[in-house]
């Protein structure tokens, strides 16, 4: 019968604890616990149910990590300003932005947070407001108030780009520039698109998906004046959100055009398939750090819905290697 | 046998489903709080601990079609210019 030591060549240590840094794969004997075990077990990436949204609605704005996120704005209906905040378990309502409104932009941190754009019927508004982690307030408005578009970055240095302008179903590659007090027009997306996601700082970022003349895969990356189009994502969505770095992003949910569960993960280089959200749905929020930590909330399935999800990536651990 | 367990359970929020939950089967929510569930142990062990309600396909399906009218009949209503902002909801068919 062959052994351990003629396959890996070393014999199984016998040790009275687990070892403080071991290599994927190395297996040992505990003495003290009596197991035999083996490290880097692969365990693959999920999405978890999250505490629910106070209030049910789509069409909102995230920001924050997955577990300091903060959502704002969207459709009840009616349109709301509704602010709550996540703290990895549930969410608290806090103050209201100031105008009421859905489809809008955001991003920043949980307690400092920026809510640009949007639509208050009968139009779109490039309304501006700062989070401050405790109110918001007015400050410069957009050089082209606009809907269904994307954000990015810190409350003092933000970007955001794409949306809807009249008439309704218009795209536009418009991108401006926030530096803490006002907007700056600069370079254009290189295809208009509209209702796309976003992620990154105001230097090196990303947009993803959305719509054009038709739903699209696109994305392009920012490098701090300039987009340049880089590898397209697996599933073309609109309504889809966002969230992470350049080059370590989450892209979840969106309408394709049958609502959809799909999650994918950039790389830097390449959009790869991820295990799927529990609840198709659209026009949610996301806050998330990277491609493997984000939360996702509320949004349309199709009626507006509460419901959270937590995405963990795949990680490895230590395991007892039993027979049964 | 069937692929699927059908039924409705109300999300509870964090712990409804775990991560390890869904390695371990499959898992779909739906509206109107139907889920769908691997046909197997863990799955339907997962449906009774959340005080699931048992449905055939057939009745899921009729729950999950009546919310989507519903959301189909809301967006009827809206204003051409709003109706540009999304698409009509289309029905579900559960697998």
């Amino acid at each position: 019968m062959t052994t351990y030591p003629q396959i890996k060549g070393l014999r199984v240590k016998y040790l009275s604890a687990d070892p403080a840094t071991s290599e994927d794969g190395q297996v040992w004997y505990n003495s003290t616990t009596g197991n035999l075990r083996v490290d880097g077990m692969v365990l693959a990436a999920a999405w978890a149910s999250g505490g629910a949204l106070g209030t049910a609605r789509n069409s909102l704005a995230g920001a924050g990590t997955a577990t300091a996120a903060i959502g704002f704005g969207g459709y009840i209906p009616p349109n709301t300003g509704t602010t709550e905040e996540y703290n990895g378990t549930s969410w608290t309502e806090v103050s209201d932005l100031n105008t009421a409104r859905r489809e809008l932009a955001g991003f920043g941190t949980q307690s400092a947070a920026i809510a640009s754009g949007g639509y208050t019927s009968p139009s779109p508004i490039g309304i501006t407001e700062s989070w401050n982690g405790t109110s918001w307030s007015e400050v410069g408005d957009l050089n082209t108030g606009r809907f269904s578009l994307t954000g990015f970055g810190t409350s003092t240095a933000g970007l955001v780009f794409s949306g809807n302008t009249p008439p309704f179903d218009t795209a536009t590659a418009i991108t401006e520039s926030w530096n803490g007090s006002s907007w700056s027009e600069v370079g254009d997306l290189n295809t208009a698109v509209r209702s796309g996601a976003g992620s990154g700082t105001s230097t090196a970022g990303l947009s993803y998906g959305g719509i054009s003349t038709a739903i699209t895969t696109q994305t392009e990356s920012w490098n701090g004046s300039a987009w340049t189009v880089v590898n397209a994502m697996n599933t073309a969505r609109r309504g889809l959100s966002g969230s992470g770095t350049q080059t370590s992003t989450l892209a979840s949910g969106g309408i394709k055009p049958a609502l959809s569960n799909n999650t994918e993960q950039y790389n830097g280089t390449t959009w790869n398939t991820a295990p799927t959200l529990s609840t198709a749905r659209q026009l949610a929020g996301q806050g998330g750090s990277s491609s493997s930590s984000a939360t996702y909330f509320g949004g349309a399935a199709p009626s507006s819905t509460a419901v959270t999800e937590e995405f963990t990536g795949a990680s490895t651990q230590t395991k007892n290697i039993t027979t049964s | 046998m069937a692929l699927f367990i059908y039924g409705t359970a109300t999300n509870t929020g964090k712990g409804f489903f775990t991560h390890a939950d869904r390695r371990n089967f499959y898992l779909s929510g739906q509206p109107a709080d139907v889920w769908v569930v691997g046909n197997n142990e863990k799955g339907a062990l997962w449906l009774a601990e959340k005080n699931g309600v048992e449905k055939t396909k057939t009745e899921a399906q009729a729950l999950v079609t009546a919310e989507v009218t519903a959301a189909q009949e809301a967006w009827d209503a809206l204003s051409d210019e709003q109706k540009t902002m999304r698409d009509r909801p289309s029905q579900i068919t559960l697998p």
